[in-house]
């Protein structure tokens, strides 16, 4: 099988080796890329990511890369997004006041604090590993959606970092976390959009296996 | 509760000692971080010890090649003293890095840090030694005072904007006979950040213990899993029965 060519977005937010290293321990042949050209070229997208969700779209932005990464999205291209990356494909967040997202899944992203009543109980940022659940979606995934869902564990946990989380319309979420009562999107899609609120790369033989999935779907 | 090891290390080697003394050289930091990692650990530390005196961290190029392995969160620490270091360890691969003695010497570095790349990549750690009734606060690994109260300086690490804290009682790290409980208690009561809790963790009756006070997010562990005591697998068994977790 010929290796998939994996753009890796480089916006200058967080650790995109570890990314790079998970695909290539797969061999695949990942681009670390702020060229829209690569973008165009490649068979599948990841888009990771940590930090603020403003300094996350702005740093898109600036690169010249939104508009690329939403024309191939919208060609059916492959993309799958991690952590902040995962948030940035929502619609709008409310991290340090109202800021538009990407718009390619329906939802928000909003602090944990705020999905709770007694706010003051819960410790920031969530560090923990947690197990995620399917969540029951009325229509049920297509797509590499689908495909990457069915690569999900529901016994071992993923590695979480994050003290916003996206509420995401029932057609988006595919799996929940919960913290401390305090429920959000762990994993959401739809079609060939997909994306974890864990960092699968940090996640052991459990978070690989995604990974490879989507490597196998492109 | 995550279980991260702890791997302190000087020249290219796991050392270990007791109370931050006596160091004895124990491993292979890369063959140690691999084992650690298919043991199932949550999270790895990676200290250099000898930093801060040389002023320099000389960890990258173990993290750049642990991170082609090892696919668990890595920490990083000693010696980072600028936003310009932290970059340097994150481009090497290291997900959070750990801060102690820079942010004595200057604690705008948290918030410089935070603000280029947020909270959730800085662990302020505090070394902390008992002298009559209170902990005071000291830096480049166990060897200089500084006259800090542990739990003042705890909160004013937290509002300069640290993600998580790792603590460690010189008094007990090394010597297996259990975590400082008397200091977790202190600093957990007023902490509203994750709380790694390090310093003489021996056998799984150290965890019921630690339990007994309060749940961290985090223990840190070293000689018990260097010395081949006890396995990652048993302790992380036994949180699991205890806490049902």
């Amino acid at each position: 099988m010929k290796s998939p060519r994996v753009a890796v977005i480089d916006y200058g937010v967080g650790n995109i080796r570890s990314v790079k290293n998970a695909t290539n321990f797969f061999g695949a042949d990942a681009l670390l890329t702020s060229d829209p050209m690569e973008i165009k070229n490649s068979d599948g997208i990841i888009l990771p990511g940590v930090g603020a969700f403003h300094f996350g779209m702005q740093a898109l932005e600036k690169s010249s890369l939104l508009a690329p990464i939403l024309s191939a999205v919208a060609n059916r291209k492959p993309i799958f997004g991690i952590c902040l990356g995962m948030q940035l494909l929502f619609e709008r967040s409310y991290e340090f006041g109202q800021h538009d997202g990407m718009g390619l899944l329906e939802g928000e992203v909003i602090s944990l604090k705020e999905m709770r009543s007694d706010a003051d109980e819960i410790i920031l940022p969530n560090v923990n590993w947690l197990t995620v659940k399917s969540a029951t979606q009325k229509d049920r995934p297509t797509g590499v959606a689908k495909l990457l869902s069915s690569s999900l564990s529901n016994k071992e946990p993923y590695y979480f970092v994050h003290s916003f989380g996206v509420k995401a319309s029932n057609k988006a979420t595919l799996a929940l976390a919960n913290y401390n009562g305090v429920e959000f999107g762990a994993v959401v899609g739809n079609d060939n959009v997909f994306g974890t609120q864990f960092h699968p790369e940090k996640s052991s033989g459990q978070g690989l296996k995604i990974i490879h999935k989507f490597l196998q779907s492109l | 509760m995550r279980v991260i090891s702890r791997l302190d290390i000087k020249n290219d080697f796991v050392i270990k000692g007791v109370q931050f003394e006596g160091l004895k050289k124990v491993g292979s930091p890369l063959a140690m971080a691999e084992d650690y990692y298919n043991q199932s650990i949550d999270e790895i530390v990676l200290i250099d010890s000898v930093a801060s005196l040389y002023e320099r961290n000389n960890l990258f190029h173990i993290v750049e090649k642990a991170v082609e392995r090892v696919f668990v969160p890595l920490c990083v620490g000693g010696g980072l003293r600028s936003v310009s270091d932290v970059n340097d360890a994150l481009n090497a691969g290291a997900d959070k890095v750990i801060i102690n003695t820079a942010a004595v010497k200057n604690i705008d570095i948290i918030e410089q840090i935070a603000s280029r790349f947020g909270a959730q990549c800085i662990v302020g750690s505090i070394e902390a030694k008992k002298r009559n009734d209170i902990w005071e606060v000291y830096t480049d690994y166990g060897r200089e005072k500084t006259g800090l109260d542990v739990l003042t300086w705890s909160q004013k690490l937290t509002e300069a904007g640290i993600g998580e804290l790792l603590l460690t009682s010189i008094d007990n790290e090394g010597t297996k006979r259990g975590f400082d409980l008397e200091l977790v208690h202190l600093i957990n009561s007023k902490l509203n950040k994750p709380l790694i809790v390090g310093g003489g963790f021996g056998t799984t009756a150290c965890i019921d213990a630690l339990l007994s006070v309060m749940t961290p997010s985090a223990v840190a562990i070293a000689s018990a899993l260097h010395y081949g005591d006890i396995s990652v697998r048993e302790i992380k068994n036994h949180i699991r029965l205890k806490k049902g977790l």
